[in-house]
């Protein structure tokens, strides 16, 4: 009974603030005490094809942007954690992925932003799109590293010894061993940049409209229903996409 | 392999601090204007600004982009940064030794003006180039000097405002008229006053300086340390004093003006403040504020201020930008403004320069209706001191309130 | 010949790996400590100690340094005590719902998740006004400011809410992996108490395993940022808000010392993520 109240409380701990978007975005005027009864409108929404046509091409720009940033981080990703393994001191050499990620992106961006100025990168989307792969694929490169286990080692060597080139070791017993591996990091790659703001927002100043940049825009705005309509816009790709990798990550060691 | 550290290290550091600064880039502009027009045409043009209210960011996107891609042929771009991203983004590129900007024109004040000048960041004198410039009220100092610095036709005079305080009046009949009316309202209501740590909060305390300086034109001139420490340790007893009284028992204040906003929306705030004196009443057309909403200037007398367009020293597009300038302070675009259904910003043109059909549709523009009008607000306004004031307020507000806990 | 060729390709791949994964930190860092030292920015005027003088007796970094650190620490261990008791209970019995739901704070960036639990925790938010309809408070006055507030309710909250389902995930995984229902019976049948096996087995086998990741998610919430901007304090604030604050605000003479708590930052995270750790498992 107690761990069915429990269990009950985490959910809700972790639906309300799914809700609480939900709400705020079909809402206005919304005066202290309002909660049941207030002024209900789906006017932000209808707004989507108009107003805040906006909204929607940020959508898609963050779409494309996640997905061609997820794919190159996991293939050079994965390049990477292979042939460190070749490299003397590798774990010294490995070390230097850590740091990107430790720190906080908006440092990142930070320390980045003068060269990208430099070279002429900021303000532009593919500027934006090399900071944020400055910044997954180190990211990638530990999350595959974990892969190459001594086990996975000793049959890529068990394989060379036995006659069968790299390429073909490579593509025809530890690729299908990966997959799993390669699925985790493409998801979270995807994620990484999809919900990317202080690199964004520094090297882009602004133009490369994502969608985390709409949020903090209308954010800034003094309006927060249609914050949390992008908010939402934000999260629900998410949600199905977790949805349907439900599978894979429930069956995937998470030893991250 | 840690043996490469030090070298690889120090390798970056050499190439990171070598010197790389090139003067800015002076693309001869033509001398006529027409000329300039015709260069402009077909060209793309970066503006960088506050984008922080619904209304303003209306006005620009559906009447100043139209106008400029239908009447000039320029396509505008609007990128969204106030004044400290302005500067740091403009200084990174001065620092990396870019001889082009990502920006062309910039919305600025006086202490982004300030600071724009001490690192050489604005393209000028350009303002007397601009056709539409003899219109503009060049006898009202609250225009020609911007933070008692003279702006030398290093940036162009937009729009003329008045901080108010706006209040519900359903909750509050008459709002506190002076500082001791405002310690005994406070006392009688907890927790429904504060200010925001920006820009805008900043400016209320200016108007308290001010006050507790001696008034008015107590700090007229250039900075004088003091009189800052004087009136500011009046100020700091003032605030911390009644701070037990503020939102959050003072013990933290809203972030920005927008968070305020919201404070005030909510019913959380009862007060809430504006640099723009006719904001009100757009915040009540948007649904945000009711309908009871009001505003006032207190009598010990508000900010009035300024604000103005600049053109970057590196801009890549200064022929446009100054097309865009000289459209923003036509009667057509300052009319537009200065209507309270698009955005409510006073005009910095004089009546008396305008074409007698202009001067009348001016005094067509609709009233406003939860503030009263200018001319009544007028007589309270102050003068902006100087921008070293801002600048220890910001420093002292953050160690002597809040801090002090 | 073809081992020259094969050396050549190497470099270049060791290369092109350190342009991608080191070069740039390396030399962002080694801007912001020229920028710190006076050697380089539009109003530098030559080298100099001073602003890290100037960084070293401000009362208000360190102050920032220490509150980004306790929020920090105080949300970790929160969460892991969370993590630790969800997947002790489901190691139990299989809690199948559950699961499913922990995955789906993982779809909220912190800017949204700060965004939502400001707006459900404010004194104007969804649980004052539940509690206002539902007769327990009188008004906003009454209801507790836990958001922007010293203590960092708010903050540590959404901390919480960020965290903590990644690790009772990756608890409950482990659990499984060690079959630790079958180490408990063992236990139980050779007289252990369940406080016992907590104690001695359950957590400290759990927390060893889950190092590594208890580690980065410690310094990733040292380096928050948007969910310190929405539900935050002004003072003290954290570290990367006195870095920003420092980099682009209204006195351009504070940039530098804006550059050298950037540096202090890193070489923080670096010591907590490296220090006292000779090689991880995956190393």
């Amino acid at each position: 009974m107690m761990q069915k109240t429990l269990n009950t409380l985490i959910i809700i701990f972790l639906a309300l603030p799914l809700a609480a978007l939900l709400y705020l975005s079909a809402v206005k005027f919304w005066v202290y005490p309002d909660l049941l009864r207030a002024h209900f409108s789906l006017e932000f929404w209808s707004g989507l094809g108009g107003t805040y046509s906006g909204l929607t091409s940020s959508f898609a720009l963050s779409l494309l942007m996640a997905t061609s940033i997820s794919l190159t981080a996991t293939g050079l990703g994965f390049f990477f954690s292979a042939f460190l393994l070749l490299v003397p001191g590798r774990s010294t050499w490995l070390a230097l992925s850590f740091f990107p990620y430790l720190i906080a992106p908006v440092s990142f961006g930070a320390l980045l932003q003068t060269y990208f100025v430099r070279f002429g990168l900021s303000g532009s989307t593919g500027g934006v799109w090399i900071a944020q792969l400055l910044f997954v694929v180190p990211y990638a490169n530990i999350l595959l590293s974990t892969f190459w286990n001594r086990h996975i080692r000793q049959l890529y060597q068990q394989a060379i010894t036995l006659g069968a080139r790299p390429l073909q070791a490579l593509s025809g017993i530890i690729l299908p061993l990966a997959k799993p591996w390669l699925g985790l990091s493409l998801l979270q790659c995807f994620l990484i940049s999809w919900y990317e703001y202080g690199i964004t927002r520094l090297i882009g100043i602004g133009k490369v409209q994502t969608l985390t940049v709409g949020v903090m825009h209308y954010l800034n705005e003094a309006n927060p229903h249609v914050a949390a309509l992008a908010a939402i816009l934000l999260v629900s790709p998410v949600v199905l996409l977790g949805a349907i990798s439900y599978i894979v990550v429930g069956k995937l060691s998470l030893q991250v | 392999m840690k043996k490469w550290f030090t070298p690889l290290f120090l390798l970056v550091w050499a190439f990171s601090c070598s010197p790389d600064k090139e003067s800015a880039t002076s693309s001869a502009l033509p001398e006529s204007w027409e000329a300039l027009e015709a260069q402009a045409r077909g060209t793309r043009l970066t503006l960088m600004m506050w984008q922080g209210d619904p209304m303003i960011n209306r006005y620009m996107r559906d009447f100043v982009v139209p106008a400029m891609k239908d009447t000039f042929g320029i396509e505008l771009d609007i990128l969204s940064g106030q004044g400290n991203i302005i500067v740091s983004t403009l200084m990174t590129e001065m620092e990396a030794g870019r001889k082009e900007s990502q920006i062309d024109a910039i919305w600025i004040n006086g202490e982004t003006f300030y600071q724009l000048r001490q690192i050489k960041g604005l393209f000028g004198p350009f303002v007397d180039r601009l056709p539409n410039s003899r219109l503009i009220d060049w006898d009202n100092p609250f225009i020609h000097t911007d933070f008692q610095q003279p702006i030398e036709g290093y940036e162009c005079p937009w729009g003329n405002v008045q901080m108010a305080w706006i209040y519900d009046s359903s909750r509050i009949p008459t709002p506190p008229a002076d500082l001791e009316a405002l310690e005994l309202w406070l006392r009688a209501n907890p927790g429904k006053f504060t200010l925001s740590n920006d820009f805008t909060g900043m400016t209320l305390l200016k108007s308290w300086l001010i006050h507790f300086a001696g008034g008015r034109d107590a700090l007229q001139g250039p900075f004088d340390e003091s009189k800052y420490l004087q009136s500011s340790q009046k100020l700091w007893e003032f605030v911390n004093r009644n701070k037990p009284y503020f939102w959050n028992r003072g013990e933290s204040f809203p972030a920005s003006l927008s968070q305020m906003h919201q404070l005030f929306a909510s019913g959380e705030l009862w007060f809430t403040f504006s640099n723009n004196d006719a904001e009100v009443d757009n915040k009540v057309r948007e649904g945000l504020f009711s309908e009871s909403s009001r505003a006032f200037v207190p009598d010990y007398g508000s900010i009035q201020n300024s604000h103005y367009l600049g053109i970057v020293a590196q801009a890549p597009n200064k022929a446009a930008a100054m097309v865009l300038c000289n459209f923003l302070i036509s009667p057509e675009a300052q009319i537009a403004k200065l209507d309270p259904l698009n955005w409510g910003d006073g005009t910095v043109l004089s009546p008396d320069r305008l074409d007698a059909p202009w001067r009348e549709k001016m005094s067509e523009v609709g009233e406003r209706q939860y503030v009263p009008p200018r001319s009544a607000l007028a007589p309270k306004a102050l003068m902006e001191p100087d921008p070293v004031y801002m600048i220890r307020l910001f420093e002292d507000f953050r160690k002597k309130v809040l801090s002090e806990q | 010949m073809k081992s020259q060729t094969r050396s050549w390709q190497f470099a270049g791949v060791l290369s092109l790996y350190l342009l991608i994964c080191g070069v740039p930190l390396l030399a962002g860092l080694g801007y912001s400590l020229g920028y710190s030292l006076g050697l380089t920015g539009l109003l530098s005027q030559g080298f100099t100690l001073v602003h890290w003088q100037t960084l070293l007796q401000d009362t208000d970094a360190w102050r920032s340094m220490g509150y980004s650190l306790l929020v920090a620490a105080i949300s970790m261990a929160l969460s892991l005590s969370l993590a630790l008791g969800v997947a002790w209970l489901h190691e139990l019995r299989s809690q199948n719902t559950l699961r499913r739901w922990l995955l789906l704070p993982l779809a909220f960036p912190p800017l949204v998740a700060g965004f939502s639990w400001y707006y459900l925790l404010s004194p104007s938010g969804f649980l004052s006004r539940l509690a206002f309809h539902l007769g327990w408070i009188g008004g906003i006055e009454a209801f507790p400011v836990i958001v922007n507030d010293f203590p960092g309710v708010g903050l540590v909250l959404t901390h919480v809410f960020l965290v903590f389902p990644l690790f009772a995930l990756l608890f409950m995984h482990q659990s499984a992996k060690v079959r630790m229902g079958a180490l408990w019976q063992v236990a139980q049948s050779l007289g252990s108490k369940r406080s016992q096996f907590l104690r001695r087995v359950y957590i400290p086998l759990q927390l060893r395993k889950a190092e590594l990741l208890i580690r980065l998610y410690a310094i990733f919430l040292i380096g928050t940022y948007e969910v310190a901007l929405l539900l935050g304090r002004s003072s003290p604030r954290v570290m990367t808000l006195y870095i920003t604050d420092k980099l682009g605000r209204f006195n351009l003479a504070d940039i530098p010392q804006g550059h050298a708590m950037l540096v202090v930052y890193i070489l923080l995270a670096g010591v907590l993520a490296f220090g006292g750790i000779k090689k991880y498992r995956i190393l």
